[in-house]
């Protein structure tokens, strides 16, 4: 059989497996996070929303639900690469990916894609739900101005949290390690990545700092194809975003090469 | 000769912390032909998983060379060949038994591998739990999963690390015939084992570690004929005094006695006939004699204990 097959064959059964992993336990990877979003559109989109301003014409809730939909979507595709390889490392399974013959370069597809699909599914959810609250608000149905943007910027997004996820995972050498990374980097730059406010009400010190989180033009990328305004120009984002999924899929490959294997 | 194994002076170092370092394997050089089944020995701690980790390309070698078939251990083209079971068991939390084995073969390029997978979970005795999730099995049934895993794509190099480690006698027997099999069937085997007696009786070369070095390596009969004492075994006539040498406790002199029988340890070099001598036995009080040789084990204790 050709090489190429082999590793195409490889690649698609490693990818098959990691979306597989995830349904198994769709509650947990799933709905969770669509309650929690829920969650932030009934506190923050339905209770407040008469008490924080919009983003010109838009309601507040209408403003906060891209913002949440990438929160959900890329925290999702950070856990599910992450959850992936520390349960892997916790059951002795990891070394499976160094016996059998799969490259880094298709260990990084398979966690990529399979992270990339649960984000896909809970960006989708997190969505269908922002519909109905909005309908109960406005009387109108969500939409999003530019499909094509949206996926696209979803899917980037998606990529580099997904590539972060494997590199601090082969890395980690204890749960506590892993923990860290999403207590003290990942979450300090959900909350700071501009998914409940516009970086344009922020000082203008804070909004210079802000300017070197990823997230906040993966965010603009996805409120700009949902609204067609953000705080940054859509070439921008989208530059920046690609810049990033490139530094992402070089910090996971190195991951992969250098990362702790064994059984903790 | 076609070399299914060539470790050429490897050494593996495990660094802890900034200055303290620790030899797993030092210089260790070995071939393996295509075809052997090769036993690799030692005590806890000598560095036979870290030289199998090598191998299989869980780990770099500090210095040397290590390679599979003529490839560079690690590289995809190596692992493709090799199969490997681990020491240590393996959970595999979400999936079930099939789905495992069907995942990797995927791995190895196999889309459809559904005949081999239900052989080898027939044959190894898993076709009941096939639907079952991996957490569920005993430590038994995990065991043997890992054997199918490492079967799944029938690989050239079997590496087996301590795999009868927990196994019950009835499956231990198993295993060793399946592997015996596979022999026949022209796959190289490399083994790691405690149990001395199993490697004693399916291996054709040995090689012993201990201290992260190759202290041994020969052909099985050679390296026990070598190294494991030898015994004058006798069955005394009726009307020999047995008393007399039970009285008298001749060092090197024991009485077996499940067997009725007596054994003289033949000290190396000795002239047989003034060992009896000094004993006070002739050849005529014999009813029955032979000349046994030691276990493995002796020769395994007499290496590693030399080393101590």
């Amino acid at each position: 059989m050709k090489a190429s097959r082999l590793y195409w064959i490889g690649t698609w059964f490693f990818f098959k497996r990691e979306v597989h992993r995830f349904l198994k336990v769709w509650a947990q990877t799933l709905f969770s996070p669509v309650i929690n979003a829920a969650l932030y559109m009934l506190v923050f989109g339905l209770s407040f929303s008469r008490l924080i301003q919009g983003f010109g014409e838009v309601s507040y809730l209408e403003f906060l639900i891209p913002g949440l939909i990438a929160m959900s979507a890329l925290n999702n595709a950070l856990q599910n690469s992450a959850s992936s390889i520390m349960s892997s490392k916790f059951q002795n399974d990891l070394q499976d990916l160094k016996v059998n013959p799969l490259s880094p370069f298709q260990i990084v597809i398979g966690f990529v894609s399979g992270a990339w699909v649960r984000a896909i599914i809970c960006g989708f959810l997190v969505y269908l739900v922002g519909c109905v609250f909005v309908y109960i608000q406005s009387g109108h149905w969500f939409s999003i101005q530019s499909p094509f943007f949206f996926l696209l910027f979803l899917s980037l997004g998606a990529c580099f949290f997904s590539c972060l996820g494997i590199w601090a995972a082969f890395r980690a050498r204890s749960f506590d390690e892993i923990g860290a990374v999403t207590q003290f980097i990942v979450m300090p730059l959900i909350y700071l990545g501009g998914v409940f406010y516009s970086l344009s009400s922020l000082p203008e010190f804070w909004q210079r700092i802000a300017t070197v989180n990823p997230l906040v033009y993966f965010i603009n990328g996805i409120r700009w194809s949902v609204m067609k305004e953000s705080d940054f120009s859509l070439e921008l984002c989208l530059t920046v975003s690609l810049a990033f999924v490139a530094l992402g899929i070089v910090l996971a490959y190195r991951g992969i090469l250098r990362g702790y294997y064994f059984r903790f | 000769m076609n070399l299914a194994l060539d470790l050429d002076s490897v050494s593996v170092v495990y660094s802890k912390g900034r200055s303290e370092e620790k030899t797993a394997v030092k210089s260790l050089s070995l071939q393996i032909p295509e075809g052997e089944i090769f036993g690799l020995l030692g005590p806890n701690g000598a560095g036979k998983t870290s030289l199998i980790s090598v191998i299989v390309g869980l780990l770099k070698p500090s210095e040397g060379q290590c390679r599979v078939f003529g490839h560079l251990a690690g590289s995809v083209e190596a692992r493709r060949l090799i199969g490997f079971v681990p020491q240590e068991l393996i959970h595999h939390g979400f999936f079930t038994v099939e789905e495992i084995l069907h995942y990797i073969s995927g791995y190895h390029g196999l889309g459809q591998n559904k005949s081999r997978i239900d052989f080898l979970l027939k044959k190894l005795a898993l076709d009941e739990v096939r639907n079952r999730k991996v957490n569920s099995l005993s430590g038994g049934m995990k065991r043997r999963l890992l054997i199918c895993k490492a079967l799944v794509h029938s690989p050239k190099l079997l590496l087996l690390d301590e795999p009868s480690a927990g196994v019950d006698v009835e499956l231990r027997s198993q295993l060793w015939q399946f592997v015996q099999e596979l022999h026949d069937s022209g796959t190289t085997i490399l083994l790691t084992t405690h149990y001395l007696e199993e490697a004693q009786r399916l291996c054709k070369r040995l090689g012993i570690m201990s201290h992260a070095k190759l202290l041994a390596l020969d052909e099985t009969g050679h390296l026990i004929s070598s190294l494991a004492e030898r015994y004058l075994v006798f069955r005394l006539k009726p009307d020999f005094p047995e008393e007399n040498l039970r009285r008298r406790g001749v060092a090197g002199l024991s009485e077996l006695k499940t067997r009725g029988e007596w054994q003289l340890k033949i000290e190396e070099g000795a002239n047989l006939n003034q060992s009896l001598d000094a004993v006070g036995i002739s050849w005529d009080s014999f009813s029955d004699f032979r000349i046994e040789t030691g276990s493995l084990e002796e020769a395994f204790l007499k290496i590693v204990g030399g080393k101590n």
